[in-house]
C-alpha cells in the first residue's frame, strides 16, 4: 500500500496508519451501484477499503445519468456492476473491486456476503433490502441502509442484537412509491453512508439506534431514536 | 395528549414540526391530522414511517398501535429509493 495516496486521511487522529491498514484489510458488500451506490463506492474506494463487492443487476439507462456519477453516456445499456468495477479499479488500482451483475435475492445473499465484514444497502427496492438484512442477521454482519425520496434521505446503521434492524423499521411501509431522485441529494446521503461505513470499519458506530434524517430542502440533519421491535421476525428477542 | 412530530414534507404541509394531538391509537391520530391539516397531509402521514415511542408502528399493531397521553409519535418520510 502506498501511504502517500492516503496521506491526507492518515493524519486524521481516528484513522492513522493503523486505521488505514484496517481499511485496506476490509471487505464490503455494496448492493446497488446507482444514485447512492455510485458516490458511496467512490468514497470507499478512495479511502482505500481493500475489497469492494458491487452487486447490481441493472443496466445503465438514460434516466440514471442525472445522479449516477459512475456512468457516462457511452455506458448506456451496459451492466452497472461491470462498469462500476472497471471505473473504481481505474480510480484506485490498489484495491480489489468485484462487479457482480445480479439482483440480490434471498437465495444468493449469503453467498454474496462471503468474506465481507460490512454490507451496505444502496438499492431501490424493499425485497432486496430485507433479503440482505436477513442474510446479515444470520452472520452477524453489520449493515448500513440508506434511502432517498425527493429532497429527503435517511441512513441507518444496524448492529444485530444491539440496534433495530431493517425488518423492525420497514414492517408495514411501502418505500418504493415515489421514485423522486436528485443527484445533489443522493450524493449527500451517499456521503453520509460512506462516513458511517468508514467509521464502522474502524470499530465505531456513530448512529447506534438512531435514524439519521437528511432534509435537503431545509439543509438540516436530525437523529431520531428508534428501538428494536420485540416481535421482529429477524432480530426479535422473543 | 400525545406529542406528534413531523419530518420532511409533512412538516411543510402541517406548518409545524411538533404539536399535541388526541388519539388512542395511530389510526385516531391520523384522523386528527387529516381533520386539522387536510386530506393531503392525512394521506402523506398514513404513508409515512410511523414511530410510536421509538418503535415502528408497522412492526407493532400497525394503525391499531396504542398511543398514550405521554406518547411521542414521529412521522418520517419513507426513503426507499437509491
Amino acid at each position: 500500500m502506498d501511504l502517500e495516496r492516503y496521506r491526507r486521511q492518515v493524519v486524521i487522529p481516528e484513522i492513522g496508519e493503523e486505521g488505514q491498514h484496517k481499511l485496506a484489510a476490509s471487505s464490503v458488500l455494496v448492493v446497488g451501484a446507482g444514485g447512492l451506490g455510485g458516490p458511496l463506492l467512490y468514497a470507499l474506494a478512495g479511502a482505500g477499503v481493500g475489497r469492494l463487492v458491487v452487486v447490481d443487476g441493472d443496466t445503465v439507462s438514460l434516466s440514471n445519468l442525472n445522479r449516477q456519477f459512475l456512468f457516462e453516456q457511452d455506458d448506456l445499456g451496459r451492466p452497472k456492476a461491470e462498469v462500476a468495477a472497471r471505473r473504481l479499479s481505474a480510480f484506485n488500482p490498489e484495491i480489489t473491486v468485484e462487479g457482480i451483475p445480479l439482483q440480490l435475492e434471498e437465495q444468493n445473499a449469503a453467498e454474496l456476503l462471503a468474506g465481507c465484514q460490512l454490507a451496505v444497502a444502496a438499492v431501490d427496492n424493499l425485497p432486496a433490502r430485507l433479503a440482505l438484512n436477513a442474510a446479515c442477521a444470520g452472520r452477524n454482519i453489520p449493515l448500513i441502509n440508506g434511502g432517498v425520496e425527493g429532497w429527503y434521505g435517511s441512513v441507518q446503521a444496524v448492529e444485530f442484537g444491539k440496534t433495530p434492524c431493517l425488518a423492525c423499521c420497514y414492517a408495514g411501509t411501502d418505500p418504493e412509491v415515489g421514485g423522486q431522485a436528485l443527484g445533489a441529494v443522493t450524493g449527500t446521503v451517499a456521503s453520509l453512508m460512506a462516513s458511517v461505513a468508514i467509521q464502522m470499519l474502524l470499530g465505531h458506530n456513530p448512529i447506534p439506534g438512531e435514524l439519521l434524517l437528511y432534509d435537503g430542502k431545509r439543509m438540516a440533519l436530525e437523529k431520531v431514536p428508534v428501538e428494536r421491535s420485540p416481535g421482529c421476525p429477524v432480530c426479535g428477542k422473543g | 395528549m400525545a406529542t406528534v412530530r413531523y419530518h420532511g414534507r409533512l412538516a411543510e404541509l402541517t406548518g409545524c414540526r411538533e404539536e399535541s394531538l388526541d388519539g388512542a391509537n395511530v389510526s385516531k391520530v391520523l384522523d386528527q391530522i387529516k381533520k386539522r391539516h387536510g386530506a393531503e397531509a392525512g394521506k402523506l402521514a398514513k404513508r409515512s414511517h410511523i414511530l410510536v415511542d421509538k418503535r415502528s408502528a408497522g412492526a407493532e399493531k400497525g394503525f391499531r398501535t396504542p398511543v398514550g397521553v405521554d406518547s411521542t409519535v414521529e412521522f418520517i418520510p419513507v426513503c426507499g429509493g437509491g
